[in-house]
């Protein structure tokens, strides 16, 4: 149940992030056609990434110390990046050289930023609930 | 429920005398929070037996298969493992924040989040402690949210 519930917040905010990075793209490119299978595309890209992310934040949250973290989010990063870059070269959203490379870089780049920021945005106003409830619990019990 | 409520001689014992009908939850919790509430712990510090108020305890601690009541600048060793403290001081200030962890929630100054999606409790002492993703549930229940 945790994990399903952890899997959908992932997939909610890494799909929005995939779907902005291609509406970017497909602005930028001009003349290109959109096929009907992006949709199935992008949600299928969601479902993988966010697959391997949900495994990950159980990986994640129980490090400890700032090394080990800043290591977990490289090695997170490069398979995502290598997961996506393949997904590209069998959707044809790039083609298999430098250029195309380092585009799809750049867009799990801002894709890891949105998901980080709406991920952290969450725990943050979580946070703030709880210490809300908190001041109340320790106003009445003092 | 009626509660009746005697004046004592001075020197006299108190006594608290539950008249049910049923053992329902209700009556065994408030059992348990008497208990709790009055309850000191038996620990041990420096060879020493201890009698601690559990209102001092800022949180229970189980590392390598021993517990400790940490204050507010000492580490008592206590005897009791952690799910009977979790059973005991369920209907009080204490909560299961990690596997290895009961904390005082009345000594929780604030909830910091982290970068790594879990939350960090700093204590009113400025120690800080996990709360694991897992147990979130569970304060804020306590809490009432």
């Amino acid at each position: 149940m945790n994990f399903l519930k952890v899997f959908i917040n992932f997939f909610s905010t890494i799909t929005l992030g995939i779907v902005f990075v291609c509406a970017v793209n497909m602005s930028l490119s001009s003349g290109y056609d959109v096929p009907d299978s992006v949709l199935w595309q992008v949600l299928l890209s969601g479902f993988i990434t966010s697959i391997m992310t949900s495994i990950g934040a159980f990986v994640f949250t129980a490090i400890n110390t700032k090394i080990k973290l800043v290591a977990a989010v490289v090695i997170h990063y490069a398979l995502m990046s290598v997961i996506m870059i393949s997904l590209g070269v069998w959707f044809d959203w790039l083609n298999f050289d430098i250029k195309g490379i380092v585009m799809m870089l750049i867009s799990v780049a801002v894709v890891y930023l949105i998901a980080f920021l709406l991920n952290y945005y969450i725990i943050k106003k979580e946070a703030e609930g709880i210490n809300i409830a908190l001041e109340k619990h320790n106003k009445r019990n003092q | 429920m009626k509660i009746t409520i005697e004046a004592l001689a001075d020197g006299a014992e108190e006594e608290i005398i539950i008249r049910t009908n049923t053992m329902d939850s209700d009556i065994i919790n408030l059992i348990y929070a008497v208990k709790a509430g009055r309850n000191r712990i038996t620990a041990f510090y420096e060879n020493e037996i201890v009698q601690l108020d559990s209102k001092e305890v800022y949180y229970f601690e189980s590392v390598d298969n021993k517990v400790y009541a940490c204050c507010e600048k000492k580490v008592f060793e206590i005897k009791q493992k952690l799910y009977e403290l979790e059973e005991i001081y369920k209907q009080t200030n204490f909560v299961r924040i990690s596997k290895s962890m009961i904390v005082n929630i009345s000594k929780v100054s604030k909830i910091v989040p982290m970068f790594n999606g879990r939350l960090e409790g700093v204590l009113c002492n400025g120690e800080k402690v996990i709360i694991t993703r897992q147990y979130v549930a569970n304060l804020k229940k306590k809490l009432g949210i």
